[in-house]
């Protein structure tokens, strides 16, 4: 169905151009990140599901973990930040090494 | 026709509602041996009548500092949610018969943490954003617990359908074989809708109201309309998950009747906890769910994946 | 009309993409998340994997972006950006929808081929029906994707570690 993929991928590289962007917190890139990993997820069960490729048909799954797991690094990393410099703006990484 | 079926599940269920709010303040006021209310109508019978008529007419109060686009939406979201929590109940026949109906009320509920924080954050205002916070935290812990006993369930059910929970409990209530599941169970979905003890959402003497604050007429009473919405949709669920009716194919009114008198039962026990019992400290509340329930549904969890292996035994199939 | 309400479910897919990737408050931009999980969960449950769907509602939307919207609730700001507030966002997001939009008029008026009956490639046939594939996906973790499952163990156990490292004594 390559109509559907064509807007899937549009919408992976809509969340990395948004990662991309150097603006703001720290929090809205973590949330574009999550954006790519939702857009995969969708893009590789509708390819599993479409063109019946029953042993792939885990792989959502298992995407899905290293999702939570780079959830949980994210967060972890914006804890940090913000105890560090009591903001999460990505402007303030480059004011001092901590 | 499907617009009939849609409004012969959504009506009943407000009706309901509407009388669960008048039960209430009834269930109480005996317990504290006094009236509650007598004068609108016979026994107090229209008060609820009045009160969303007096609570659709106010004004909606829209305060100028708040985020007006989610401080609309979280109210209808609320709802919405709380009534497409029935759809999959099977009464005996469900509105949509679904495989996954389980997991499907799982996720619908997760979805309804989103309504109560945004409300919460969108009035900006101190109370309501501690309110929602708490509130999230609350639910969001109780919930691991509520899935971790689901499953539990679901392995003695062999599907994750609640259709066939009516066939797995043909001879014998799963409350029999499951007691300490059914009991954390019960007290999570005490948890889970914010019910006394554990409503420290909306701690009267240190949050005025919680996350509803900010609130007030139609919002406020969509709010309060999808609260009890969930306390009446979890005692059914308890029903079916531990204590299926009988289901006679030829005579399905008598499993709605005995589904109903136990719902009916189990919110009477929600009311009565809520006139026993004092409110938990927010601490003890946490140290209840990720200290006592979590392991001990764990265990139980890796118990009854084990059982059924070893015995070589399977689960009824459909 | 079931390839027309699919295709403008992945519209709306990248419209909210759009919508949070332009970067306007955090939580309006979980808010965008959501709205895109959820679609994203339709167009799965569109192509017949109701549990997989309700997989990423559940972990997803159920338990990833809660933290995350509880996170982003803490910060509370004077004065939160919306889409509407500066001309970054609002520029960002214009472009943004720009884009799809060439998209879409790409796809509908160019190539018929792509809106022909082979683009719709469901194979639903009757000696596969009652094979759900969206169930297999648990039970192939089990047999043949064994050493994946051992893989993400892994890694969720390590990540544990890594966070309480990086979170240590604050």
């Amino acid at each position: 169905m390559p109509v559907i993929y064509i807007n899937l991928i549009a919408a992976f590289f809509m969340a990395f151009m948004g990662l991309l962007i150097y603006r703001s917190h720290l929090m809205s890139s973590l949330l574009c990140l999550e954006g790519m990993m939702l857009s995969l997820f969708i893009l590789n069960s509708t390819l599993a599901l479409s063109m019946h490729f029953t042993l792939y048909s885990m792989m959502p799954i298992i995407l899905l973990v290293f999702a939570a797991c780079e959830a949980a690094l994210g967060l972890s990393l914006l804890v940090m930040v913000s105890n560090t410099y009591g903001l999460d703006y990505v402007q303030n990484l480059n004011l001092l090494q901590c | 026709m499907f617009i009939i079926n849609l409004l012969s599940l959504i009506v009943p269920i407000l009706l309901a509602v509407a009388f669960l709010t008048l039960l209430e303040r009834k269930v109480l006021g005996y317990m504290q041996l006094r009236k509650g209310p007598n004068v609108v109508g016979p026994y107090g019978l229209f008060q609820p009548f009045a009160d969303a008529i007096k609570l659709f007419t106010k004004e909606p109060l829209r305060p100028m500092t708040s985020s007006m686009t989610m401080f609309l939406l979280a109210p209808i979201l609320a709802l919405s949610l709380a009534l497409t929590l029935w759809v999959p109940l099977p009464m005996p026949h469900s509105l949509v018969n679904l495989n996954l109906s389980l997991l499907f009320i799982l996720a619908m509920s997760s979805l309804a943490v989103y309504s109560i924080l945004w409300s919460g954050w969108a009035s900006n205002s101190n109370y309501a954003l501690i309110g929602a916070l708490r509130a999230v935290a609350q639910t969001i812990s109780y919930e691991v617990s509520l899935a971790i006993i689901l499953l539990s369930v679901m392995l003695f059910n062999g599907s994750f359908s609640l259709s066939s929970l009516t066939i797995t409990q043909e001879h014998l209530w799963l409350l029999v074989p499951s007691w300490p599941l059914a009991m954390m169970w019960f007290i999570s979905t005490l948890a889970e809708t914010n019910r006394a003890p554990f409503d420290l959402t909306e701690g009267e003497s240190e949050l005025v109201s919680g996350f509803n604050v900010e609130y007030a007429a139609g919002p406020f009473a969509l709010f309060f309309l999808a609260e009890y919405a969930n306390i009446i949709m979890m005692n059914a669920l308890t029903t079916i998950l531990f204590m299926g009716a009988f289901h006679n194919m030829s005579v399905t009114e008598i499993y709605t009747l005995n589904f109903i008198t136990k719902t009916l039962l189990l919110t009477m026990l929600f009311l009565w906890v809520r006139a026993s019992y004092p409110r938990f400290r927010y601490d003890q509340l946490m140290h209840l769910l990720w200290k006592n329930f979590l392991p001990m549904t764990l265990a139980l969890c890796m118990w009854y994946i084990s059982i059924p292996v070893m015995l070589a035994s399977i689960p009824p199939q459909m | 009309m079931v390839k027309f309400i699919l295709f403008m479910m992945s519209v709306l897919f990248v419209v909210s993409f759009v919508g949070f990737s332009c970067k306007p408050s955090p939580i309006y931009g979980g808010l965008g998340l959501i709205i895109g999980g959820g679609v994203g969960c339709g167009v799965v449950l569109y192509f017949g994997g109701a549990f997989l769907g309700l997989m990423v509602f559940l972990v997803y939307l159920g338990g990833m972006l809660v933290v995350f919207g509880y996170t982003t609730a803490m910060a509370t700001e004077e004065f939160p950006e919306i889409w509407m507030s500066s001309t970054t966002v609002m520029g960002s997001l214009c472009l943004g929808l720009l884009a799809e939009g060439l998209i879409v008029v790409y796809l509908k008026g160019g190539d018929e081929k792509m809106w022909g009956a082979e683009s719709l490639v469901m194979f639903s046939g009757e000696e596969v029906g009652f094979i759900r594939e969206d169930y297999l996906a648990g039970s192939i973790l089990y047999s043949g994707g064994n050493w994946m499952l051992l893989l993400s163990g892994w890694c969720l156990f390590v990540s544990v570690f890594i966070v309480m490292e990086i979170t240590r004594g604050r």
